[in-house]
Formats: C-alpha cells, structure tokens, sequence
C-alpha cells in the first residue's frame, strides 16, 4: 500500500493527523494539476470534478497495482482536501489583510475579488460547521457534491450511504448554504 | 461576475474564481527578500501583492545611477528557448516605448528558480479611482485626468503594442497630478497561452473572457472600462454623452465600439468643448442645451461654437475652430493651458447668472489675457499656445483687436521658442490672416497670406495640411472680395489636391466651391460640390453640426437658384426650426435663412414671403446694424416680394430705404448695389416709369456684368428686363434683346418668372 493509501484510511478512520499529511501530499498535486488546467489556453477548464479524477488517476498511477484501491473513498477525500486547501488560502488572505498595513496596498481588482471570495467561503465554512454538529453527512455531502465535483450516485458510492440519503442531505444542505446568499 | 455561493451550486465551475487564481499564483512563489538582488537592481521592500505577482521597490545596485524602480516578480515557470527569444524581444520593443504618460519598462529577466521579472519606472502615487475619490474629481476633471492615459495607449498601438490589461489600479497619478499608466504590455510578455488569460476579473473585455486573443478593440473597451471605474469614484453625475462615450467604448460586439483608442481621445476631447460626441448623435434640444453650456461659460468652447456662423454673417465662414482642431500643441503645453484656463480663467464665469453670454466671456478673455503676462512670463512656450488659444477665442467672438494683441504676441513668443518655421507659428499667422478678414481689412490679407504660405511651404512641404488651408484661405478671400470668378478659378485649382486633404479641408474647399459656383450662376455643381462638403461633415461631425447645417446653406441656395423653390422652401424651413431653436430667431445665421426662405417663397410666388422678409429685414437691422449690407439686401428682396404682390407703394419704400444705406460711404459692395439697382429697375417698370427702367436695367447690368460669367442667367433676366423696358417705351430694339434673352432662357425657371411671361406674351403680339 502506498503512503497516500494508508493515510486515507487512517484519516478515513478519523486520525486526524493523518488527515492533515494527505491534505499537504494531495496539496501540491492538486495546485499543480489546477494551474495546469488552469493555463491550458482552454477557456474555463478547471473544474472541480476534472482535477479531482486527475488527481486520483495520479496518485493512484504512480502506486501501480498497489496504488489507491478505492476510487471513489479517495474522491471524497480529495473533495475535503480541497475545501480545505481553499479555505486555508481564505484565512491566509484575511489574516494577510488585517496584518498588512497600509504598505500592503492590494494590487489590483482581482484581489478585491478574492477577498470578497474568501470572506464568502469562510461564511460558508462556518455554515459547515454548524451543519457538522447537526449531522456529519451533511458536510460530508457537500465535500463531495461542491469541492469533489460529484455526481450524487459518486457521492453514495464514495460515502457508503444509500442514493436517496444523499439526495435528502445535499438538499438539506444545499438550503442552508443557499440561506446565506439571501442573508 | 457571480460570488464564490452562487457558482458552488453550478456544476464545475467552483474552481473559476478569483480566490482560486490567487491561491494558485501564490502558491510556490518564492518571496523576495530585501537585500536581494535581481540584475543590476536590489530589493528594498514589498510594495504589494496580488493575482499577477509580487511588487517590490527596489534600488539600482550597480553604482551606475540612482534610481527607483518597481520590480515585478511573476509566478511564470521557466520559458523554453523560443518562448525566451520571444520575451526578449518583446522586451526590447517595450523598453523602447516611451510615452510621459507611461511608466517605463527599464529591464527583465529571469529569477534563480526561473520566475520572471520585470524593472519598471516606479511611480509613487495612488491609483487613479482612489486618486479621484480622495481629490472629489468631477467628470470634467476625470476626463482631464484620463486622456492623456488614452493616447498613451493609442501612442503604443501606433506601434503595435497593446496593453491588454488597463484597469484603475494600472494607472497612478504623480505628485505632479500626472496620470502613468504601468504595466504596459506585460501581459504580451507572458507566454502566449498565458498572456490570453492575463486579464483581471471586471476589467476583461467580452472577447477577452471568451478566451480570443486580444485586439485593439480589447484595449478600447479597457479604456472604457477605466473611465466608467474612475468617474463612479469621482465626485457627481457625469453628462449623458459621457456615458454614452463610455457604453460605445464597452460596447460587446468590439465591431461596435471605437475603432481606434484616437477615435475614442477625440469624443472625449469634443465633449470637454460641450461639441456633440459621436458617441450619441445630438437632438435638437440637446444640442441647444451643449450651446447653451458652451456659449455662456466662456471656455474656449465657446470660440468653437460660434466661429463658423459669425463667417456666415460675411457670407462665408472663417473656419478658426477648423485650424484649433489642427493645431498641434505639444501635450504638457495643452495640458497647462487647461489648468491655466480651469484655474485662473474659468472659476471667473458664472454661467448662468449673465444674460449676455458673448460679453461676458469676451471680458473674461481680456482678463485672461493680462493674467497670460502676469502668470506665464516665465513660460514663453506655454503663454505663447494660451496666447494663441486666447486670440483664436477671442477671433471667434469677433474681438478682433484683442485677437490681434494676442495673436502677435502668441507669433512672437513661440517663433522664438519654436522657431519661425514651426507649425504653431505659421497657424497664429493664418487665424492673424482671418482676423484681418473678419476686421474687413481685405486690402492688405492676401499679401498676409502669399507671404504665409511661402513660409509655411518652405517649413512644412507643399503637401502640409496647413499649407492647402491656407490656399482654401486665399481662395476664400476672392470670395470675400465678391470676385467670384477668381475664386471658383482658386477653388477648382485646389480640387486635384483634395484626395491628399484632410476631411475638414476637403469639405472647406467643396464648399468654398460650391458658394463661389452658385454665385457665378453654376447652380448644378453648386449643388453637388454643397453635397459632397455636407456628406464629409455628416460622416465627420454628425448631421446637426454647424458645419453640417452651413452645407444646407448651400443646398439650399443651389437649389433656389436651379428654380427648384419646393425643394428649397422645405429645406429652409426645416433649417430656419433648427437654428431658431439652438440660436434663437435672431442670430445672424438664422436671419440669412430666414431671408433666404422668404426669397424662396416669394420666387415660388407665395405671399408668405413678405412675412419672412419684412423679418429678416428688421432683425438684421436690429443685429447689425441699420447700416449694415445685408440688411439692404433683404429691402431690396423684400421690395421685390412687395412687387410681386402688386405693392407698389411698399416696394418703393423698402427700396428708398436700401438706396439710402447703399449711399452712405464705404457700405456698397457691388453684389448688394447690384440686386438693388435691378429691383430698382423692376419697380420702375412696374410703374410704367420705362425711361427709368431703362437707365437703371444699364446701371443695373453695369454693376452685374464684373461679378458673373457672360452667360450668367442673372445678366440674361437683365437684358430681359431691359427689352421688356424698351418694348414698353416702344423702341424697336426692345424685340430682338427680348428674343435672344428668351432663346438664352431656354426652359431655364427664374424668380422672375412674371417678367419672362411678359415678354413671351409682348413677343407674341398679345398685350
């Protein structure tokens, strides 16, 4: 079994630690397979779905026959990884605003973009929280559904859980996320 | 653009956000430390940091000079060797763009690792929107601000650079309140594939976003784009035609927004003169509403607005506001003149308080013109274009002493600035030389003028700009002296030469043309020179510009005299609508078509006309002057309108008193004494007075036979005048002057259609 195998079970089985190395082994891919993606001179390619199946293909590859033998267990994962990679670069911005000072003028309009982007995912962080203490599949769901980018019979099979629980939490959750646009 | 929410529940598209971008450019970016250095220059510190990289101030570090410098530290990975032959020939170009309204690239190249850099002039200052928030810019100050930013951008793409990535935060304004834009070119630097996506979110055109590769069109809408930002950050509601400058620079179809950023620079420098933008065309109202912006303020605008018709008045335009167009001023010299103007001229004028606009600014411009000596007399380059800005402004007023004051001392300061040969100066000699003619100095103008275009030739080349204005001058000065044979020949002598013209020029000389040619009696390519000048300045300057309605003018005086009066009346009475409505019923170019349109009416043998006559008549007298030509000429019209109405009383009376005027000294000139003396005539016919009739038909056709070809109809009506006089006085050579007058006729219609009946029916035996 590959290092990365064995993290994602142990981090699966909720050692946290564990959780923490795969989300900097899959960072680095991850990143490299979005600016990739992101600079193939394709318009709008990077999606969410694409680099995680990349990913996995990667990883799983490079482990050969011992590589990662469940699919669609690393898809849920890799969909974690991800929100947690963007929201780790949300909090860097935020904290990088508050911290910087007047020298730390932001450089142009895509900044103010990001900001406002990472203001809106730490709301929907919180959001996740709150649904984490309600019941973990929520988030679990939407790990999957939003930043793993998969389909909802993915998200069973990445889950364990049956179809239609999937489809009454992504739409449970979905509710409450949507709440903050109104808000 | 949607938010982060918004997009998560769009399948794929979580990951095309701005905060994705920035995590990925961050993302393995090694930082600079201070200290470090990159080529000849060394890291002092961070100045910011964003989605396109890290900027650091930094220092030259080899000892050669001191200097500033922004380095631009780029996420980029390694280049390959045909990309890298590429970027430094970019490079190269760029280095040697150089603009005073745009930072510098000084140097680049590549980090330790690979990244890329660039070394650019450093700018302290803030961004241009903060800039215009923190200072409460208004529009027109926004407007000020930016325009050297747009013909920076149109200075590059004269050398085939684009920007690609203007936007507020790319353009900072100095300690000197200067605009800089940075960053030029940048983006062409980076990989092409990158390059194509080197854009900032909000400032991105449509095609930009779809993934094309960007044009001039891009830039044009980033131009837009800035100045929509800009103003929405500046103080107060901007003018609806900059908001129309600015939806035509966005527009989403690049097919529909300003071809050129130069296109876009000249709507925005004719919305700072309150001229209607191409961006919208004007109505009527609106039209009257810029006027009456322009007229009263007294900024130089108001120079413009009213040159072309106070020519009119002589008959012919002069044309200043045409040469203020061309004149070429060196940027940092307009741009002083514009705080000069803003600053110490313009806070003096309150629009809207003073009745009399055109005294008011006139004043004002005398003011100025002491403040020019005070002010700037350490200057002599800059008080010298304020001085010529002035004496232009101060022409178009019709102050031509002042105009002269300040055009001498403009000739004298910037010959010794510039040079005698310098363009600046040979145009102060040529708005000297109008000056003159608006003064009604003829005698010594065209001496002026050869003398002007021989230098003016010797400076520029004989295919100058200037020098074929100044030709359309002298040909136009013929005009003005009512000898029109010379100045159809001066004209058409200048036709082989207007495919090399500008369009204005091309168009000054058309109509020039045309009005010599209707004079002359050659009503049909009158007609169509007055077309073609009107088709140039609708494609140029819109269909409700002044110089638009003059060539309706002379349309409309081709058409009179080709007999088409049904046409002519309704054209003047549409035209007589518009210029009542944006000059009021008694500005000397709504009077000449008043006069005009009761002189049709009256030819097309409606009673109406008198109405429209008696109007001119009093009105000119009123604007002008008892004295004043024009105002015999529209007695001696309105005469003839009486006649024809079988007023004979009444036409007596208007001519006595066109007579009188022409007595006094000095105030004939020949085209009016002649159209006098020939009603003169018509009324003592009408009177059965035919001893009279015959002296004043010689008188009359004495004073024609010098102002129009041999051929011309008005000398054949004459001669059919005259026979008619003879017949009735029963000399036997009455018959035959009938017979060839009515053989040179032809079908031919005239206003004097009354007359040629008579003879036809007086030849034919009947009574």
């Amino acid at each position: 079994m590959s290092q990365i195998t064995l993290l994602l079970e142990q981090a699966h089985g909720g050692d946290e630690a564990a959780w923490q190395q795969v989300v900097a082994l899959l960072y680095d891919d991850l990143l490299r397979l979005a600016r990739c993606a992101n600079t193939s001179g394709k318009a709008n390619t990077l999606n969410a779905t694409a680099l995680v199946h990349e990913c996995y293909l990667r990883i799983a590859g490079s482990g050969g026959e011992n590589g990662i033998g469940n699919r669609s267990h690393f898809l849920a994962l890799a969909g974690r990884a991800m929100r947690q990679i963007l929201v780790n670069h949300a909090r860097d911005r935020m904290a990088a605003k508050r911290g910087g000072g007047a020298e730390h003028t932001t450089l142009d309009q895509h900044d103010l973009a990001a900001d406002r982007e990472a203001e809106e995912l730490l709301g929907v962080e919180s959001v996740l929280e709150q649904l984490g203490k309600e019941d973990e599949r929520l988030v679990r769901v939407v790990d999957c559904r939003i930043f793993g980018g998969l389909t909802e019979v993915e998200t069973a099979e990445a889950l364990r859980i049956p179809l239609r629980s999937v489809q009454r939490l992504w739409a449970q959750a979905r509710e409450r996320l949507q709440n903050l646009l109104v808000a | 653009m949607s938010g982060l929410i918004e997009r998560m529940f769009e399948p794929g598209r979580l990951l095309q956000g701005a905060l994705v971008r920035s995590l990925l450019h961050s993302a393995g970016l090694a930082e600079l430390q201070p200290g470090a250095t990159l080529g000849p220059f060394r890291i002092v510190r961070e100045i910011a940091r964003g989605g396109m990289g890290i900027v650091y101030l930094a220092c030259r570090a080899d000892g050669e000079y001191e200097q500033d410098v922004a380095i631009k530290w780029l996420p980029q990975g390694r280049l390959d060797t045909a990309a890298l032959q590429l970027f430094r020939h970019e490079r190269q170009i760029l280095a040697g763009l150089r603009h005073p309204h745009i930072a510098r690239l000084l140097d680049g190249g590549h980090g330790e690792d690979g990244h890329l850099w660039f070394a650019m002039e450093h700018v302290e200052g803030e961004a241009v929107d903060r800039h215009a928030a923190a200072h409460g810019l208004g529009w027109r100050e926004c407007v000020q601000l930016l325009l050297p930013v747009v013909d920076a951008v149109q200075f590059a793409h004269g050398r085939l650079l684009l920007h690609r990535d203007i936007k507020p935060d790319n353009v900072r304004v100095d300690a000197d309140g200067r605009a800089k834009l940075l960053d030029f070119g940048i983006a062409t630097l980076l990989s092409d594939t990158d390059a194509r996506r080197a854009f900032t979110p909000g400032y991105a055109s449509p095609e930009q976003l779809a993934g094309a590769v960007p044009q001039v069109a891009s830039d044009v809408w980033q131009l837009g784009r800035l100045l929509h930002e800009v103003l929405a950050a500046g103080r107060g509601p901007a003018p609806r035609d900059l908001g129309a400058i600015v939806a035509k620079a966005m527009a989403d179809d690049p097919a529909r927004r300003y071809a050129t950023a130069s296109a876009l620079q000249a709507d925005l420098r004719r919305l700072l003169a309150y001229q209607p933008v191409g961006a919208r065309p004007p109505s009527l109202l609106h039209r009257a509403h810029l006027l009456l912006q322009a007229y009263p303020l007294g900024s130089l605008a108001a120079g413009l607005a009213l040159t072309a018709f106070f020519a009119v008045i002589a008959g012919f335009m002069l044309k200043l506001a045409r040469q203020r167009d061309a004149a070429e001023q060196a940027r940092e010299v307009a741009q002083a003149v514009n705080r000069f103007i803003n600053e110490d001229f313009l806070p003096g004028a309150d629009p809207l308080q003073h009745g009399s606009g055109d005294i008011r600014v006139a004043e004002l411009m005398a003011g100025a013109l002491e403040k020019v000596e005070q002010r700037l007399s350490g200057m002599p380059e800059v008080a010298g274009e304020i001085d010529l800005s002035l004496g232009r402004s101060l022409a178009g007023l019709g102050r031509y002493e002042l105009a002269e004051i300040a055009l001498g001392r403009a000739i004298a300061r910037l010959g010794e600035a510039r040079g005698s040969g310098h363009a600046s100066v040979l145009q102060a000699r040529l708005i000297q030389s109008q000056v003159r003619i608006g003064a009604q100095n003829l005698a010594h103008n065209e001496n002026d003028l050869r003398a002007l275009r021989a230098d003016a030739a010797a400076s520029l080349g004989e295919t100058a700009v200037l020098v074929a204005d100044i030709d359309n001058q002298i040909a136009r000065a013929a005009f003005l002296r009512e000898e029109f044979i010379l100045c159809e020949q001066r004209f058409l002598a200048l036709l082989p030469r207007t495919a090399q013209m500008p369009p204005d020029s091309r168009a000054d000389t058309y109509m020039g043309l045309s009005l010599c040619e209707s004079r002359l009696g050659h009503f049909a390519p009158a007609l169509e020179h007055a077309q073609q000048a009107r088709d140039i300045y609708i494609a140029g300057r819109g269909a409700d510009h002044p110089f638009t309605l003059e060539t309706h003018i002379a349309i409309e005086t081709a058409l009179v005299g080709l007999g088409r009066y049904d046409e002519a009346v309704t054209l003047l009475r549409e035209l007589q609508q518009q210029l009542s409505l944006r000059y009021g019923a008694h500005h000397p170019t709504t009077l000449t078509v008043t006069h005009d349109l009761g002189f049709a009416l009256s030819c097309a043998g409606r009673a109406e006309g008198v109405e429209w006559l008696r109007l001119a008549a009093a009105s000119r007298a009123q604007i002008m002057g008892e004295e004043h030509p024009w105002h015999a000429m529209s007695l001696a019209v309105l005469g003839m309108a009486l006649l024809r109405q079988g007023d004979t009383a009444g036409a007596a009376q208007a001519l006595d008193r066109a007579d009188a005027i022409l007595q006094a000294p000095g105030a004939a000139t020949p085209f009016v004494q002649a159209i006098v003396l020939e009603n003169r005539a018509d009324l003592a016919l009408a009177q059965q007075r035919y001893a009279a009739a015959i002296e004043l038909f010689d008188a009359a056709i004495a004073a024609a036979e010098p102002l129009y070809a041999p051929q011309h109809q008005r000398l054949t009506i004459l001669q059919l005048g005259r026979g008619l006089a003879l017949s009735l006085a029963g000399r036997t050579q009455g018959q035959a002057l009938l017979a060839a007058a009515l053989d040179r006729l032809g079908d031919s219609p005239d206003c004097r259609a009354n007359q040629i009946e008579q003879a036809r029916r007086l030849l034919a035996g009947a009574p």
